[in-house]
């Protein structure tokens, strides 16, 4: 049996996709490990950003910055119920787990710890604009993925 | 295909050419250099007739500040004291000058604001106020968006704009999840966090409040002409544009993000047992409402006479006379360097205007052009709204304004116009997430896509230029400003 890791975030997520991707695992019989990354990357961006340009204090910095971590926790048990309800409803073996950390980083770790033949990742479509927000990890997970890797448009 | 352990995996492979990895390490540092050489060359160059070698090292200090201020290079504040350190040791003004523009009024006064903002915040006053406003638009989902829209909006004439926008994340995060709303799905999501921060932006100018920015500028104009515009003065120019503005906010965003949802009772339900979780407003909560509502009179009434500043501080003492806060609240709750920011540009704003660099730059460029008034305006609008999209918009107000009254005078503009030209529309950053702080918050949600901003933010900033001007040509003269 083939593994599949499928790798989600906050910024990088969508319905059909995720549909997609538990679709493969059922053709190729895998077993799918779906991995939500909670990215810190991008609200450690803007909190910095606020600190420096709205002049936020610390209390309020730390106190918006768990509230967002709260929300994007919530957000991705939400997801990952999905992930799990559909898998299931298609017939396929599938895992779903939570990390925290860089995006780039927490997925190729999953693909090691998993010994994945095939990573799935969702890249939405973005503007310019949004790529220089939300980073290019995409990329940079694209280039140092170790094995296949797929990327379904959301 | 190379296995990779868990051992590999922590190790970062940059895959990129190395040309690209070389460049893209040592960029800081290329970019100082050329900062520096930028700023060599200025000092350097001969002098153009009409400006004198100290305008001309005021104009390389500034244009240096104005590159960091803009790439954000460094953090603004410390953009801030390179020009209050520059300006003495290049002759541009005496040192005890300089670090005396720390201690302008303005600068004090956005303290007290601050301090009086985070009193309100630590006690829970300004969560409960804004509940109690909140609860009575929970009749439709329509009826809470203009909730969302006007209860930060009205909050933000009387504290900080960021801060009410921090304040509210919790409670519209909350009514989210009351609806089981999910990103990327819910448009009432998006106009939920889209109504809060544009509330909190556009109620942002209507006071001193507000924005420090408001403040700043005021202390600009008082330390280049002498003239200034009170509290009431301010609102009563300001207040209209705001109202009108919120009427256009609301139906842009019922427009653009059509409502899934009618039934917002379990909403309502979370707001009703939010303030029941707060029961009674305490002692404090009350004594911060009384000193922050005489204050709020005092500005209105007597701050010309009494000084804007003395009144904000004497709250804040009143404040620790009853023990309704502590220092280590108010240093939580404090960024400390905004005094250093807006310190830092008051500095940089009198040093060229004093030294008439100001006066070159607005010769060699604008007053060159054949410009009538009402054009002049309209640009200055323009560049202010668009130009706070990218960068702080206090760094917009120093950057501007002072170029702005030099020209304002050549054109027989009354100042406090061109004040108000830079000052209110720096506050409109409707379009990018980095704009202001309201929209970063509202974007760090997550339901909120950068392309939604971008649409109904460049809209709302056409139309915030249209009725700014209207309002001016229209009404302004009514008050005596005219242009």
């Amino acid at each position: 049996m083939i593994n599949v890791v499928l790798a989600l975030s906050t910024f990088e997520a969508g319905a059909e996709a995720i549909a997609s991707a538990i679709e493969f695992s059922r053709v190729k019989e895998a077993k799918l490990f779906a991995v939500f990354v909670l990215d810190s990357t991008v609200p450690t961006a803007i909190f910095d950003k606020l600190t420096d340009i709205g002049f936020i204090g610390e209390k309020p910095g730390a106190e918006l910055e768990s509230a967002v971590s709260a929300e994007y926790r919530r957000q991705a048990a939400a997801t990952l119920v999905e992930v799990k309800q559909a898998a299931d409803a298609t017939g396929v073996d599938c895992e779903v787990e939570v990390a925290e950390g860089d995006f780039v980083d927490k997925s190729l770790e999953a693909v090691a710890r998993h010994s994945a033949d095939t990573l799935i990742i969702v890249r939405t479509r973005k503007s310019f604009l949004s790529r220089l927000l939300t980073g290019t990890g995409m990329e940079n997970l694209i280039r140092q993925a170790p094995c296949e890797i797929k990327v379904f448009e959301a | 295909m190379i296995p990779l352990s868990p051992e590999t995996a922590r190790v970062k492979v940059d895959a990129r050419p190395l040309g690209i990895v070389v460049l893209s390490r040592s960029a800081r540092i290329f970019a100082f250099i050329a900062i520096a050489l930028l700023f060599w060359a200025i000092v350097s160059w001969p002098t153009p007739k009409g400006l004198t070698p100290i305008g001309q090292r005021a104009l390389a200090i500034f244009v240096v500040s104005l590159i960091l201020w803009v790439s954000q290079l460094l953090p603004l504040a410390i953009t801030s004291l390179f020009a209050i350190v520059a300006l003495p040791m290049m002759g541009v003004m005496d040192k005890a000058k300089a670090y005396s523009l720390f201690g302008n009024e303005a600068v004090f006064f956005i303290m007290g604001a601050f301090i009086l903002a985070a009193a309100m915040v630590k006690s829970g006053l300004s969560s409960r106020v804004a509940l109690f406003f909140l609860k009575r638009f929970g009749g439709g989902a329509r009826q809470l968006i203009l909730g969302l829209l006007l209860v930060p909006a009205f909050m933000a004439f009387w504290m900080p704009e960021h801060a009410v926008a921090a304040m509210l994340f919790p409670i519209t995060l909350e009514i989210i999840h009351s609806l089981e709303l999910r990103p990327g799905q819910s448009a009432f999501a998006k106009s939920v966090f889209l109504a809060a921060a544009y509330g909190a932006i556009i109620g942002g100018v209507a006071t001193f409040l507000g924005g420090a920015r408001n403040p700043l500028a005021i202390a600009i104009l008082r330390q280049t002409t002498g003239q200034s515009i009170g509290f009431l003065e301010w609102m009563v120019a300001v207040v209209p544009t705001v109202l009108i503005l919120l009427v256009v906010a609301y139906f842009l965003i019922l427009y653009f993000f059509k409502s899934e949802i009618t039934d917002i009772s379990r909403a309502s339900a979370v707001l009703e047992a939010r303030i029941k979780e707060l029961g009674k407003p305490t002692v404090e909560e009350r004594m911060i409402g009384l000193i922050m509502l005489i204050a709020i009179v005092c500005w209105i009434t007597i701050g010309k006479a009494v000084g804007l500043a003395n009144i904000a501080i004497t709250a804040v003492v009143l404040m620790f006379v009853f023990k309704l806060v502590s220092w280590k609240d108010i240093e939580d709750y404090v960024n400390w360097g905004v005094i250093l920011m807006y310190g830092g540009a008051i500095a940089l704003g009198f040093g060229v205007e004093s030294t008439n660099a100001a006066g070159w730059v607005a010769k060699s460029t604008v007053l060159s052009w054949s410009l009538s008034p009402l054009m002049l305006i309209t640009i200055i609008v323009t560049l202010s709204i668009f130009l706070t999209e990218g960068i702080s918009n206090a760094a917009v107000v120093a950057i501007l304004l002072p170029l702005g009254i030099t020209v304002a005078n050549s054109f027989g503009i009354d100042p406090k116009v061109m004040t108000l030209a830079v000052a209110v529309p720096s506050g409109m950053a409707y379009m990018l997430p980095m704009g202001t702080p309201a929209n970063a918050i509202a974007f760090s949600s997550g339901f909120i896509k950068v392309k939604d901003m971008v649409k109904i933010g460049f809209i709302l900033n056409i139309i915030s230029i249209i009725v700014f001007m209207v309002v001016a040509k229209v009404y302004w003269p009514l008050l005596g400003l005219k242009f």
